[in-house]
């Protein structure tokens, strides 16, 4: 079942002679359960084809469409509750909120919503990610495993439609990179969650089911390996 | 308190000192409107204290009214207070001196305790009369008393004979009075001694008034100066209307003081120009808070980019301003107030004798200028502060709103800015550049500049 499709999808950022085209005319679907590897050089375009997908940027030209959704036919605070419902998001540097503490930072996007915090699935969470004795630290208490790992916990917290993760272990050592993945790929096996994420290492994306190659701003190969 | 909220406020928490620094400018702009307002109010209290020292506290006054012209007033819904003085009949004193006779009349009245509140009486000696066999009389009649060689001093007994009958030779157009009463002889203790004379403003009879008071054992009254007051004050025309009495007389003094004079209303004039003052403090303030704020939400601009990833909505962002506000109102604009009343009093209580000097009877009145406690005064202030704070905190809480996303997720390594990319004037490091902003609406086009990628 697809789940996840790009249609004809181009990112021009500047005007005149310093134009950049970040992205040309991607078009590509993902199916539910799949995990995904996006490879390819520096500046080709795999962030900006992330944050297009999570709804966090707009594409200059083309649509993305989640769970039969448009997502960018959406009025804005349609967005807003969009992304946090059905988009988890990973990045390189975690992002999380510095005043709050790991409970907080997992539960943001549920406690955005104004809902209950589902106990069970927090339990569920901290214990999975090992951070049942860090509950109530702060970020900058943490290591950047640690870091990581919340921001993988905020990322499921809502169980997302897809999840989506821009060089997540782009800043940790191999320990902990393989740990990060060992957890991403956990969720996609047990759960079915669908996944789409950058990489640099070679070794991570050859565990997805599937390797897209980007260049230029253009989708170069696309590999099933499983 | 709702998760954004939250995370202001811990912010708030962390950033003690710009907190501070807000919380006093509030603080500050709070007192100088409490400042203004006690002032304007105290002014119209400290004119208002002359206006009755100088007439009473009545708003009109009706002479020679009847017992149901005092029934009826009674009965009126919007008056608040009234004082009634009995005209009892007239007494008069005679004296041969040099030659011919000197005769002086008096009218003797009781007035109730409403009457002895809203009218001074000013007192050479003693004190007021507190029953009916106790009597005021004026300095003249002390006069005329010693040289007939009667006894006149304070506690004396002194035998007035009362008639009814006496009208004013002189006025022609002067109303008839009513003789209703019977004339009667009664001793009365004297107990204190009036001014020269004690006209109680009864310009038409021209007779001066011997005060005593009224209780059960008052003789029937002649007829009624009804003095009275009414809420709202400019409910007292249509009292006018209704003549409770053969003649009317407002107290324009006080009207004017309560804003309910036809004419030139004092008080309005002095709020009017509060009014002014305080468009200028809030024009001076929102510049001041403004910038607050401002650098509240730049220092916070990677935060609201990232709540906006995982799904905060405009509103949530906006009200998280505004609770930010509200949060550092509640702190602020109390303090404020306490402040700036204290200070006005102590400024009043330093410089308060200057006025004296400046308005006719405030001298031997004795009353000053003094700061007012009033809820009306606070709460303008505090409704003008509130004003201030979210005037200032409304543009910075649109531009919150305004944060892409992308701008906060966009890992800093990913490319270099240059500097002169960034908006001048916005004062926080990584603060929000424009460009970015306008890459999502592509149709917002303006040259930003060069860009270098490593
Ligand atoms: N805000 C921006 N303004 C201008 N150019 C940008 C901006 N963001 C990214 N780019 C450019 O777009 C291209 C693609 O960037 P990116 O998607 O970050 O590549 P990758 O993640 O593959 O390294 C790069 O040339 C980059 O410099
Ligand atoms: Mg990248």
């Amino acid at each position: 079942m697809e789940i996840l499709r790009a249609e004809h999808l181009s990112k021009i950022y500047g005007q005149g002679e310093n134009q950049v085209r970040a992205l040309e005319d991607v078009s590509f679907s993902v199916e539910k359960g799949q995990f995904v590897a996006i490879v390819g050089p520096s500046g080709s375009g795999k962030s900006t084809l992330l944050h297009i997908l999570g709804g966090v940027d707009r594409p200059t030209r083309g649509k993305v469409y989640l769970q039969g959704q448009d997502v960018f036919a959406q009025k804005e605070d349609q967005l807003a509750i969009f992304r946090r419902r059905q988009v988890g998001l990973i990045y390189q540097f975690y992002n999380l909120i510095p005043v709050l503490d790991v409970v907080e930072n997992i539960t943001l996007p549920v406690l955005m919503d104004g809902r209950q915090v589902n106990r069970a699935r927090l339990e569920d969470l901290l214990t999975t990610l090992n951070l049942k004795d860090r509950e109530h630290h702060l970020p900058n208490q943490l290591s950047g495993g640690q870091q990581q790992r919340v921001s993988i916990g905020r990322a499921l917290m809502n169980s997302p439609a897809v999840v989506l993760a821009d060089e997540p272990t782009g800043n940790l050592d191999s320990r902990n990179s393989q740990e990060i993945l060992e957890l991403l790929k956990l969720c996609n096996t047990q759960y079915g969650q669908t996944l789409v994420v950058i990489t640099h290492d070679e070794s991570i994306a050859l565990q997805a089911d599937r390797i897209l190659t980007m260049e230029d701003g253009k989708i170069r190969r696309d590999e099933v390996i499983r | 308190m709702n998760i954004v909220n939250q995370v202001t406020w811990k912010n708030m928490a962390q950033n003690k000192t710009r907190t501070m620094v807000t919380v006093l400018g509030i603080l500050l702009a709070a007192a100088m409107f409490t400042g203004v307002t006690t002032l304007g109010v105290s002014l119209v209290d400290y004119l208002r204290q002359l206006a009755v020292y100088q007439k009473g506290d009545y708003f009109i006054r009706f002479d020679y009214g009847t017992d149901e012209n005092v029934q009826g007033v009674s009965q009126e819904k919007s008056v608040t207070k009234a004082g009634d003085l009995k005209a009892l009949g007239y007494t008069s004193v005679s004296l041969e001196q040099d030659g011919y006779t000197k005769q002086e009349t008096y009218v003797v009245a009781a007035g109730d305790q409403g009457f002895y509140d809203m009218v001074t009486v000013r007192l050479e000696a003693v004190r007021l009369p507190e029953n009916s066999g106790e009597i005021v009389i004026t300095g003249n009649l002390a006069v005329y008393l010693e040289k007939l060689g009667l006894p006149c001093g304070l506690g004396d007994p002194v035998t007035l004979s009362v008639t009814p009958e006496y009208q004013p030779e002189e006025n022609a157009s002067f109303p008839e009075l009513p003789i209703t009463g019977t004339a009667f002889t009664r001793e009365y203790r004297i107990v204190g001694i009036n001014e020269v004379v004690c006209k109680l403003d009864d310009e038409a009879l021209g007779l001066s008034y011997l005060l005593t008071y009224a209780d059960d054992h008052t003789e029937q009254a002649l007829w009624h100066r009804l003095y009275v007051k009414t809420d709202p004050a400019g409910d007292v025309y249509g009292l006018q209307d209704k003549g409770y009495g053969l003649t009317e007389k407002a107290n324009t003094q006080l009207l004017e003081l309560y804003g309910a004079s036809r004419y030139g209303n004092v008080n309005t004039w002095i709020y009017r120009i509060c009014g002014v003052l305080m468009a200028v403090i809030l024009a001076g303030t929102v510049s001041l808070i403004y910038n607050a704020f401002s650098i509240s939400v730049s220092e916070r601009t990677k935060q609201f980019g990232l709540l906006r990833s995982v799904g905060a909505t405009n509103a949530q962002l906006r009200r998280s301003v505004y609770f930010e506000a509200a949060t550092l109102c509640a702190v602020g604009i109390p303090l404020g107030i306490l402040g700036g009343y204290l200070g006005i009093g102590l400024t009043l209580r330093l410089t308060g004798h200057l006025i004296r000097g400046l308005l006719a009877g405030s001298e031997q009145s004795g009353i000053v200028l003094r700061a007012v406690p009033s809820g009306a005064a606070f709460a303008w202030a505090a409704a003008a502060s509130a004003a201030a704070v979210f005037l200032s905190a409304w543009a910075p809480a649109r531009r919150a709103t305004k944060i892409p996303p992308i701008a906060a997720v966009r890992q800093s390594l990913d490319y270099q800015i240059p500097k002169n990319t960034i908006r001048s004037g916005v004062p926080a490091p990584g603060a929000f550049p424009d460009f970015w902003r306008e890459n999502i609406t592509p149709s917002a086009g303006e040259n930003t500049g060069p860009l270098s990628f490593p």
